[in-house]
């Protein structure tokens, strides 16, 4: 296990920052999703060493980060916020930190171009990172994160204040991290960003994991709210009436050419409206699910916490 | 899974005293630390050669801090700390590092200025006792300024200041063994210019003081979380 | 269905049509602002008022105690505790002015060029003068609390506590308290107004709050020494000795003539380096919002 989290808490002074946090991560890429002020940094800092827990623990690769100074050779931390040293270029930032991360210095040099690489910034690499859009901060920051080839990468908000165009390149490169065999921790509070890059998740919320997993199978568990599925075709009310009868189906409700149903049984629905087609012959132009994503899931974990 | 290399102490403080250097060289402060340095030199060069130590003890008031406190403060407050502490290095080599980088700069500025002033003041070098009594100031007040800066960091450079002109300074004036707790007698002793106090007895002084403002500011770095 | 008219509701963002402050009190919100900011954390003002606090309780101490009693400066000059009170104590008032200006003074405009403040500011309908204005009013003001302030109580203190055996002892004591005000108002005047100067020199605050240090000590220290070792009044260069000589003045407080200068060149001093400061953060004002700002340095 990359990181293993028991009844980790933490507190500053008054104010929550973690609760009884009690989570395993594996190798692959996982979103650490939650609104503002839900706990993610705090979360991302205890990982990094940065942070002490107040109560519990949290142990990345067996040993405890803030303690244990060879552990954090193996991790990569790009912080959330933008400021560094805008003194130096690129390479000479991303270089030091290398070196300051335990490659050696002879090698630094080569490890940091390979990094700026891989995040697109060699024809920046010589600029002064004073000068650089927030775009070109966030993959310098990225870069200095890999640049040491750690085992756990560590991103905190990586996509804020990118463009779009930036945006799907960097998802493309962490995407690749994570496919090399890192645990990757993506925390963002931007649903798409996390879509874009996994389907694993933990949700966090006022400082508690609110649900942990496959996003797809968090919404299965999500009982209280059936599945909307959405079938266009040329006979909507035959459809409807098919199911109309079945025990799962909460409601059916009809638009222009098409018919939308919620069920709390979206395997047994989907069966039942394929028997439906074939035995109707019925046109189907589209069959989504409105809600099988990641910001329904979310909307429904936290508008749920928030009514209890 | 990546080499598993961690840096060696000498490493650490080596690259961090390479990066503070190469920040302060690229910044304006060394510039305005020079303009500083060169007033006591003007004042020499005014023909009044009388209190020019004096002069001296003001910029040894001010050099330090402005080099140390706001290298480590603006650390901690803009959170550029985090690239730091993140890295398996033990935090003190950090500390260490920048002040292996900065110290050395404050006295070299201070006992410069001092060197300068003196020659175009009597057309002779100063007793070897200021230098070291500056030089040993400066080491001092640069630990004062790391410790303080640890612990109060957005206003580490104001407080040290106002600490080593209001504090030090106070406590120099009493009578006593207490003022040997003051680190500008100590070092006025070091030059050999007090009557109370001899060069040895300053010295020592001088390292104890500064071996406990360094034992603060090390104890807190450690502790620190951002 | 009956037929009723459809509408659709516009619920998003209305223009403000109520009424608007009027831009002759804008300034007012950047003062609000600026004691606002002054006041939080502890080192930022707080503890340098409990430090006037302190200054003043040891004031009236003595001022009560030894009222009569003979206090000696040295070099042949003598005065009463009582007397010799109120201008030391303005002294140390000035020194907290100083503290304040470190801690907050210095960096206030450089603070707000770094962090791209001016874009804020300038997007908005504020005048350069309603950002001078408010910021010389609120630094002005917590300036003005232990430094005129300060004197005033205690001036108050020494013409209360003093005891007098008659009426025609007291009146003309109560001059005490005009002059403390006057006194207090140029120390306020130059540590709110050379600090700003300074801070609106350069765009760190780290580098503005070195230059002031260094100013006010080192350069200081130079105009003193050479004008003391001349006899020349450059020593009004020196913020500290130009306000104490005005003090000593007003006060008739034997100083050593070495560590005073005249009132006139003192007043000169001050009114040229608090103009000079005040028209530098005018032309810095006036520049940033010509030019267009920019982002945070």
């Amino acid at each position: 296990m990359s990181v293993v989290a028991k009844g980790c808490s933490k507190w500053y002074g008054h104010v929550l920052g973690v609760s009884d946090i009690d989570l395993t991560l594996r190798p692959g890429i996982v979103g650490l999703l939650g609104p503002n002020g839900a706990g993610k940094s705090t979360l991302m800092k205890l990982m990094a060493g940065l942070l002490r827990p107040s109560r519990g623990s949290l142990a990345v690769f067996d040993k405890n980060p803030f303690d244990d100074i060879a552990v954090r050779r193996r991790i990569g931390y790009a912080p959330e916020h933008e400021k560094t040293w805008d003194e130096l270029s690129a390479l000479e930032l991303v270089t030091v930190m290398a070196e300051l991360a335990g490659v050696e210095r002879s090698r630094s040099r080569r490890a940091a171009e390979t990094a700026i690489e891989e995040m697109g910034m060699t024809k920046a690499m010589h600029r002064r990172v004073y000068g650089f859009s927030k775009g070109m901060r966030q993959r310098t920051k990225l870069a200095t994160a890999i640049a040491h080839d750690p085992d756990l990468l560590l991103l905190d908000e990586p996509l804020t204040g990118v463009d779009p165009v930036a945006r799907a390149d960097i998802v493309e490169r962490i995407r690749k991290l994570g496919e090399a065999g890192k645990t990757v921790v993506v925390s963002s509070h931007v649903l798409y960003e996390i879509e874009a890059l996994t389907s694993e998740i933990v949700v966090i919320y006022r400082g508690q994991v609110l649900a942990e997993g496959n996003v797809y199978e968090i919404r299965k568990l999500i009982d209280k709210q059936p599945h909307r599925i959405r079938i266009e075709c040329d006979q909507p009310h035959a459809i409807g009436s098919a199911l109309a009868s079945a025990e799962h189906v909460a409601r059916i409700g009809f638009e222009r050419g098409a018919v939308l149903i919620e069920t709390r049984d979206p395997d047994r629905c989907y069966d039942q409206v394929a028997e439906a087609v074939l035995a109707g012959g019925i046109a189907v132009t589209n069959l989504t699910s409105p809600d099988n994503n990641l910001g329904a899931v979310f909307d429904y974990l936290t508008g749920g916490a928030a009514r209890e | 899974m990546s080499e598993l290399r961690v840096p060696t102490a000498g490493e650490a403080l080596a690259t961090m005293a390479r990066l503070t250097l190469v920040r302060m060289t690229r910044g304006k402060l060394i510039w305005i630390s020079i303009a500083m340095a060169v007033l006591p030199i003007l004042y020499a060069a005014s023909g009044i050669g009388s209190s020019l130590f004096t002069f001296q003890m003001l910029v040894l008031t001010v050099m330090p801090p402005l080099f140390v406190a706001p290298s480590i403060g603006e650390e901690i407050e803009d959170r550029t700390a985090t690239y730091l502490w993140s890295r398996p290095l033990p935090r003190w080599t950090i500390l260490a590092g920048k002040l292996v980088a900065l110290a050395p700069v404050a006295m070299i500025v201070t006992v410069g200025s001092w060197i300068a002033a003196t020659w175009i003041a009597s057309k002779a070098l100063p007793p070897t006792g200021t230098m070291v009594g500056l030089g040993a100031g400066a080491l001092a007040i640069s630990a004062i300024s790391a410790a303080i800066a640890t612990l109060a960091p957005k206003h580490g450079m104001a407080l040290s200041i106002i600490y080593v002109m209001m504090i030090d300074g106070g406590i120099g004036l009493i009578p006593g063994s207490i003022r040997l707790a003051s680190v500008t007698h100590a070092a006025t002793a070091i030059a050999g210019l007090s009557d109370e106090t001899s060069p040895v007895t300053g010295a020592i002084a001088l390292i104890v003081i500064a071996s406990v403002w360094f034992a603060v500011a090390f104890r807190r770095i450690g502790r620190l979380e951002t | 269905m009956s037929e009723t008219a459809s509408t659709i509701h516009d619920l998003g963002y209305k223009r403000y049509l109520g009424t608007r402050r009027p831009s002759s009190t804008r300034w007012r919100v950047i003062t609000r602002h600026q004691i606002a900011t002054g006041w939080k954390t502890w080192w930022r003002y707080k503890a340098w008022l409990v430090c006037a606090v302190i200054n003043t309780v040891v004031a009236a101490m003595f001022i009560f105690v030894a009222t009569g009693k003979t206090f000696h400066l040295g070099h042949g000059l003598a005065t009463t505790f009582a007397d010799f009170a109120l201008p030391f104590s303005i002294g140390m008032f000035n020194k907290i002015g100083f503290l304040i200006s470190l801690t907050i003074g210095a960096g206030v405009i450089a603070g707000d060029m770094q962090s791209g403040a001016f874009t804020f500011y300038f997007a908005r309908s504020t005048r350069p003068g309603d950002y001078l204005l408010g910021k010389l009013a609120g630094y002005g003001l917590l300036i003005a609390i232990p430094t005129m302030g300060g004197p005033f109580l205690v001036a108050c203190m020494r013409v209360g506590l003093a005891g007098y055996d008659n009426l025609s002892e007291l009146v003309p004591q109560l001059w005490l308290l005009p002059k403390a005000l006057a006194v207090g108002a140029l120390s306020t005047l130059v540590y709110t107004a050379v600090p700003l100067g300074w801070s609106a020199m350069v765009s760190n605050k780290r580098y503005a709050l070195g230059m002031w240090a260094g100013y006010y000590l080192i350069a200081g220290g130079v105009f003193a020494g050479i004008g003391m070792s001349t006899d020349t009044p450059l020593a009004a260069g020196d913020l500290a000795i130009s306000l104490n000589s005005v003090a000593g003045y007003l006060f008739d407080t034997p100083i050593r003539e070495k560590f005073m200068v005249g009132v006139t060149p003192a007043l000169i001093s001050i009114g040229v380096q608090a103009g000079l400061s005040i028209a530098l953060i005018w032309y810095q004002l006036t520049t940033a919002q010509k030019a267009g700002v920019g982002g945070a340095t």
